[in-house]
């Protein structure tokens, strides 16, 4: 059970970030507002997710300018993929083994 | 970590990947509002085409009057559908504060509207070669195909709609001269059937869930 626990994503454990990589996961591509009214989050909360799994490398941003709004556009990257399974399949181990 | 807790977990990634990948401003009041303008429409219907229903291979010059104020009823009809469904669903998007024009709703008009087109151009076609007979049946299986393909970008539950048109289509096939009967049940019955087992089932739901 410990050995299962350890796989489990430290990066995962906040609920937002995991709302993030599940809704990544099933879209190409979402843009900023369009995460924040998914989650239910203000600018700030958002933005501070987003940089934490932009630095781990699981998301990539796209910036740009549409009109003289700017816009960012996240995605999910390889290894954010492959850590978001991997957590996935911790969590059902996890279940198994306790079921 | 408790059990409970990712249990928790799961469910919640599986809401939110639902939610983010699915078109869900869809409301069972424009359904059944749905059903009665088809109701309506086909009690209209029925003064128009009893020449119609009475001989189904009738040749489509000789009813040609009839079936031109016909297809002008359905068309109003069909906009005023169409206009209660945006309607509503817009309302529901500022009700749950999402936004209307999304991806999921262009993913889900589109599936909607391509094989309904194909669909509303061949009916046009069998109109304009006097095939009067087989609209009914033809409009049925094309609109449950297109439930069917819509049902995948919304609502699960639009899939058994879309089978339940579709069998009634088919079934319609059969029955020559019994096309308004058919049609009445597939758009007028079924909708309000579906809207009310809708509003209970999810409107309500949703609500409790708010409060």
């Amino acid at each position: 059970m410990i050995t299962h626990l350890e796989d489990i994503n430290k990066a995962f454990e906040s609920k937002v970030r995991l709302g993030i990589m599940s809704v990544l996961m099933v879209n190409d591509e979402a843009d900023f507002n369009t995460l924040k009214e998914l989650l239910g989050l203000t600018d700030g909360n958002l933005a501070s997710h987003t940089r934490a799994l932009e630095n781990l490398k699981y998301i990539k941003a796209k910036k740009q300018f549409v009109g003289r709004k700017p816009k960012t556009t996240y995605s999910r990257t390889k290894e954010g993929e492959k850590a978001f399974q991997d957590h996935l399949q911790a969590l059902e181990a996890f279940l198994k083994n306790n079921l | 970590m408790k059990n409970n807790e990712a249990i928790e977990t799961v469910k919640e990634i599986r809401a939110m990947m639902e939610k983010s990948s699915r078109f869900l401003s869809f409301s069972g009041t424009s359904a059944i509002l749905i059903g009665i303008y088809a109701l309506i429409g086909a009690y209209l219907a029925h003064g128009l085409v009893s020449p119609v229903t009475q001989s189904p291979y009738t040749n489509g010059i000789s009813t040609g009057i009839s079936i031109y104020t016909l297809m002008l009823l359905a068309v109003v009809v069909f906009v005023a559908a169409l206009a209660t469904v945006l309607l509503f669903s817009y309302r529901k998007a500022i009700k749950n504060r999402t936004s209307f024009f999304n991806n999921q709703m262009y993913r889900t008009f589109l599936n909607f509207f391509l094989p309904l087109s194909a669909g509303g151009i061949f009916c046009i076609a069998l109109i304009l070669n006097g095939n009067v007979g087989v609209i009914a049946p033809a409009m049925l299986l094309f609109y449950g195909l297109s439930l069917i393909n819509a049902s995948k970008y919304t609502y699960d539950n639009i899939f058994w709609l879309g089978c339940a048109e579709l069998l009634l289509g088919l079934v319609c096939a059969f029955f020559p001269g019994k096309g308004l009967l058919f049609w009445t049940i597939g758009f007028g019955i079924l909708h309000v059937v579906y809207g009310v087992y809708f509003y209970f089932n999810i409107d309500r739901k949703r609500k409790s869930v708010e409060a």
